[in-house]
């Protein structure tokens, strides 16, 4: 209950975070999703191919070599760490980003893939409720970049569900209702258009089955400009309060069903 | 005035020798009949005595010129040249040197059972200087061991957590005592008759609160006339009304409304970020009735209604986590109805009864996710006073509360350390609809023996027990006390005490929490004395100093593989002292206290605690003089400690940064710095008074850090400020 008030606070007295480096501005390298061509897996032993989707617009192309290491979740949901430090038989192998072979000239873009195996005894002492929603195996890529350490992970969910989540598709941008020509200006709407939300099944905690349906978000990213939400759902505009620009420039949406699954679309403008 | 005097020295012109005047004293500005007051009629020297009406009578006066002379101790003396003639309603307003009080706070003994106890009169909190015009629980933070929240002024008794805080009205607990997590108390202030604090070591009466017990006492309504009040400030509006309903009864009602929702709609309005959907909400309404049955029992009833309202609209998420945003709702109410029946059932025996009867709700709505809590509460108190001898007392008692709740919650988990929580958007959903009843029992018994009735020594072997439903846990408590008179001036105390409190409804629960939980428990143990330089007198310096030591365990923390578990452990070490001088115009006071609050938990070792503030100092002065009073504090405390945040992980799958914390609690904020002052103004007429006092925090405008706030990725911070320069204003009009 505090929670809301503290939020309200913070609005109310706080300078908003103001000299903050904006959240849907690039720049700097920074991990922007990390894809799965399967976001849930079937069975213990399945595999899923996992790439990361980069950002490193200033550094003009380079090549980071990091690492991964995979594990079961140790229930990050529940408040543990990011870490696979737990799990004696995680696995850990490199990683390389290299943005140097980019076309573009704003170094942003999706890297090759790595497959990772889910372990065979993932479902090993878990409740059924727990095997019905899914456990999760998770994958954390750690490099070290300009003396920072970044890191992001994913996880491999894996289910005896049925009816596996697919990776929504995100088709198009609009900008103000129609497709999109040219860089947003000041007071212009932008919007993405979908695949439709997925219905499945939840066991809730009193052991009922729930049928569910995606809610789609967006995450928005530019690297000129600002948004009024940088982070809306599917079908929600977002306002670009400007400036207008002429230069080189990118736009994207990371369109997120809130399961594991996303999927990218991208625009560049000369 | 002057008109009376004109009419009656007309009608002295036709006046017989010998006259009869006939009238009532009354204290200006609050009409409040004067009793045994003697008048005098100068230069026949005849002298009359007022009665309990304040009425008096002159007989056999001699017509003409004369004077009328009244001296009464603490009032200005009267002196009116009149007419003596035959006068049957001469109304005199007698006009009190100080309207004021000469001290801002005082740790009186109000409550002379619980020697540990620390009370502040209405009389005293209400000109509390920094206290948002005169709220009894922010005043309460003048005395000595209390201490503020960081950002908010949730109270912190003795480096407890408030969580560990028991907020009772008349004995009964209620569910939240602030308004707006805290921005003034839930009861206008002058409903209170007092607050009590019960620090380290209190008494058998109380339990189910490891930190300490924050209470307040209803007033009695007045019986002698009608009373009316109203006043304005730049936060709420609010009036009352109280008096007599016969000669067996009297009513209090009261109410209060809050505005400030419009100014904040008013600030939001210049934002982009978010939008204050509906102007935030608080009010609160109070009504006390008071009947003498008969000449052994006495029956008050006091009802108190509480409710705030907040919505609003995030255009976009905190920085930190996406999931926040959206609409977000808070709506919270209780009400409590609590009659009380006081027994004498003999000269050596009373009875106090009470119950509490109320219900309880919360509607948390945060972009979707909700939780919606209703319930019903019975509270029951019964206590037994006996005088068994000079030398012997007992005060056995009851305090049981039975609730029932129903509750439906779509919240994810929450996981928290060292003050720093797992983003929203990760944790796992928990969603589902439960009801329950938990009954919470006690019985207590205080006693106080003397070997004889001229021993200095006084022994207190108290005993409490508990039950718990929840966990059905029974806990007996032994609270031992000791107290040794050294002389009238010189109180020695000594206290040690078993505490228990049941973990919180969401800790416990079997689908949020963990049902295994055992109850936190607490081993306080004290010793202090106190000095009165005063000999009698109402002037000079009153000292008391205590030292306390608390043992925690069990403590709930919170905990990956079972959400809660009870592997929180933790020590308290502190001193305090008071030292309050009164002289003439003048009265000051220092407040000090030096605590250490320690935390363990496994794998962590031992940390401070996020309410440890090693030093906590108050400076309070108070310049009385007829119809004005300057008072002012200076709060000087260390910084509260907090977690620093090294890094953070991205979640791909919630678009989240998830922190990685440092060492817990290892870097401090800045010393806490605050200069309030508050001036009040009385204007008296004759049959009612107007106040205004203007209030102003933090007069020197002290940048004081209270939170670290954070970029998305955690790669960037900030110090969040507090409150800048605040002044405030307000009027009040009373009859």
């Amino acid at each position: 209950m505090r929670v809301i008030y503290l939020i309200f606070l913070i609005l109310m007295v706080s300078c908003g975070g103001d000299d903050f480096k904006k959240i849907e501005k690039l720049g700097e390298f920074r991990i922007l999703a990390v894809l799965a061509d399967t976001p849930e897996v079937a069975a213990p032993g399945a595999s899923a191919n996992l790439r990361l989707f980069v950002s490193d617009v200033k550094a003009a192309g380079r090549v980071i070599t990091g690492t991964t290491v995979a594990c079961i979740d140790p229930g990050i949901a529940l408040g543990a760490k990011v870490s696979c430090d737990h799990d004696p038989s995680a696995l850990t192998s490199t990683y390389t980003v290299d943005t140097t072979s980019m076309a573009s000239a704003l170094y942003t873009g999706a890297m090759p893939n790595k497959n990772f195996t889910v372990p065979n005894n993932i479902f090993t002492g878990r409740s059924p409720r727990a095997q019905f929603n899914g456990i999760a195996y998770i994958v954390i890529f750690n490099f070290t970049v300009d003396g920072e350490s970044i890191s992001a992970f994913k996880r491999i969910t894996v289910t005896n569900r049925g009816g596996l989540n697919n990776n929504p598709t995100g088709s198009a941008i609009l900008l103000n209702g129609g497709a999109i020509a040219a860089f947003p200006k000041e007071n212009d709407e932008l919007k993405v258009t979908t695949s439709t939300s997925e219905t499945f099944n939840y066991q809730t905690i009193d052991g009922n089955i729930e049928s569910r349906t995606e809610k789609m978000k967006v995450a928005w990213y530019l690297n000129e400009g600002e948004l009024a939400g940088p982070k809306t759902d599917v079908g929600e505009g977002s306002k670009y309060l400007g400036p207008n620009i002429s230069k080189p420039s990118l736009l994207i949406a990371v369109v997120r069903d809130e399961r594991g699954g996303v999927d990218i679309v991208i625009k560049s403008f000369p | 005035m002057a008109w009376t005097i004109l009419f009656f020295t007309f009608l002295s012109a036709f006046a017989e020798d010998q006259v009869a005047i006939k009238g009532k004293i009354l204290e200006k500005g609050s009409r409040k009949p004067l009793t045994d007051v003697s008048l005098y009629i100068l230069p026949q020297k005849i002298k009359a005595i007022s009665d309990k009406q304040g009425r008096f009578s002159f007989e056999n006066v001699l017509a003409g010129d004369c004077e009328l002379i009244i001296n009464l101790t603490g009032y200005n003396k009267y002196e009116n040249k009149i007419a003596c003639s035959t006068i049957e309603n001469l109304e005199i307003y007698l006009e009190k040197k100080f309207y004021t009080s000469f001290e801002t706070t005082v740790t009186s003994k109000v409550i002379k059972r619980d020697d540990q106890a620390q009370s502040l009169t209405q009389e005293e909190f209400i000109k509390a200087p920094g206290s948002f015009g005169g709220d009894p629980v922010r005043a309460s933070q003048n005395l000595p061991g209390v201490a503020a929240t960081s950002g908010s002024a949730q109270v912190v008794v003795q480096g407890s957590s408030p969580d560990d805080t028991g907020y009772l009205i008349n004995g009964h607990r209620v569910p939240l005592v602030f308004h707006f997590g805290g921005l003034s108390s839930v009861i206008i202030p002058e409903a209170v008759e007092r607050v009590d604090l019960l620090p380290s070591g209190y008494g058998p009466e109380y339990s189910r609160a490891i930190g300490g017990i924050i209470g307040l006492t209803t007033k009695s309504p007045k019986e002698e006339r009608i009373h009316g009040m109203a006043y304005v400030d730049l936060l709420n509006v609010g009036g009352l009304v109280e008096g007599p309903l016969d000669e067996k009864s009297s009513v209090f009602v009261a109410g209060r409304y809050s505005y400030i929702g419009e100014v904040l709609k008013k600030v939001s309005e210049s934002n982009e970020d978010f939008e204050v959907t509906s102007a935030p909400v608080y009010y609160d309404l109070t009504s006390i009735y008071k009947r003498k049955l008969n000449d052994k029992n006495e029956l008050k009833t006091t009802f108190i209604f509480s409710k705030d309202e907040l919505k609003f609209f995030l255009n976009k998420p905190i920085n930190n986590d996406p999931a926040l945003r959206g609409k977000l709702k808070n709506e919270t109410q209780f009400f409590r109805i609590i009659p009380q029946l006081k027994t004498q059932l003999s000269a050596q025996h009373a009875l106090d009864n009470s119950l509490a009867l109320g219900k309880d709700s919360i509607d948390l709505n945060i972009s979707g996710q909700f939780l919606q809590v209703e319930s019903n509460v019975i509270s029951q108190r019964s206590e037994l006073a006996s005088n068994w001898s000079p030398t012997y007392k007992t005060y056995l008692g009851l305090d049981n509360q039975w609730t029932n709740t129903s509750t439906k919650i779509n919240l994810p988990t929450s996981y928290s350390v060292g003050g720093v929580a797992t983003p929203f958007s990760v944790g796992e959903e928990r969603k589902f609809e439960t009801k329950g009843n938990q009954t919470q029992l006690g019985a207590y018994l205080r006693q106080e023996i003397k070997t004889n009735e001229d021993s200095a020594w006084t022994y207190l072997p108290n005993i409490r027990v508990d039950h718990f439903t929840l966990n059905k846990e029974t806990q007996f408590q032994p609270r031992p006390q000791l107290r040794y008179q050294w002389d009238p001036s010189l109180l020695l105390r000594g206290a040690w005490g078993k505490y228990v409190q049941a973990p919180r409804p969401q800790e416990s629960s079997k689908e949020y929490g963990n049902s295994e939980l055992r109850s936190p428990y607490a081993y306080h143990y004290m010793v202090g004395h106190t000095k009165d330089f005063r000999q009698g007198a109402n002037q000079g310096l009153e000292f008391t100093n205590n030292y306390f030591y608390k043992e925690l365990k069990d403590l709930v923390i919170s905990d990956v593989a079972k959400r809660y578990s009870n592997e929180g452990t933790g020590t308290i070490l502190g001193a305090e002292l008071q030292a309050k001088y009164r002289q003439d115009e003048w009265s000051s006071q220092v407040v000090y206290t030096y605590l250490k609050s320690r935390r363990r938990r496994p794998g962590q070792g031992e940390t401070p605690s996020e309410f440890d503030q090693t030093h906590n100092l108050n400076l309070i002065g108070a310049y009385n003089i007829p119809r004005w009073t300057f008072a002012g504090r200076f709060r000087l405390v260390t910084g509260v400690p907090y977690t620093p945040i090294t890094g953070a992980t991205y979640d791909s799958d919630n678009d989240v940064y998830i922190p990685r914390i440092g060492e817990i609690y290892s870097e401090r904020f800045d010393a806490f710095k605050q200069f309030d002052i508050r001036i009040d103004r009385k204007f008296i007429y004759d049959t009612w008074i107007l106040t205004a006092y203007l209030e102003v925090q933090n007069v020197l405008n002290a940048k004081n850090s209270q939170r670290v706030e954070y970029s998305f990725d955690y790669k960037a911070r900030e110090f969040q400020r507090g409150l800048p320069i605040l002044p405030t204003f307000g009027v009040k009009g009373e009859f």
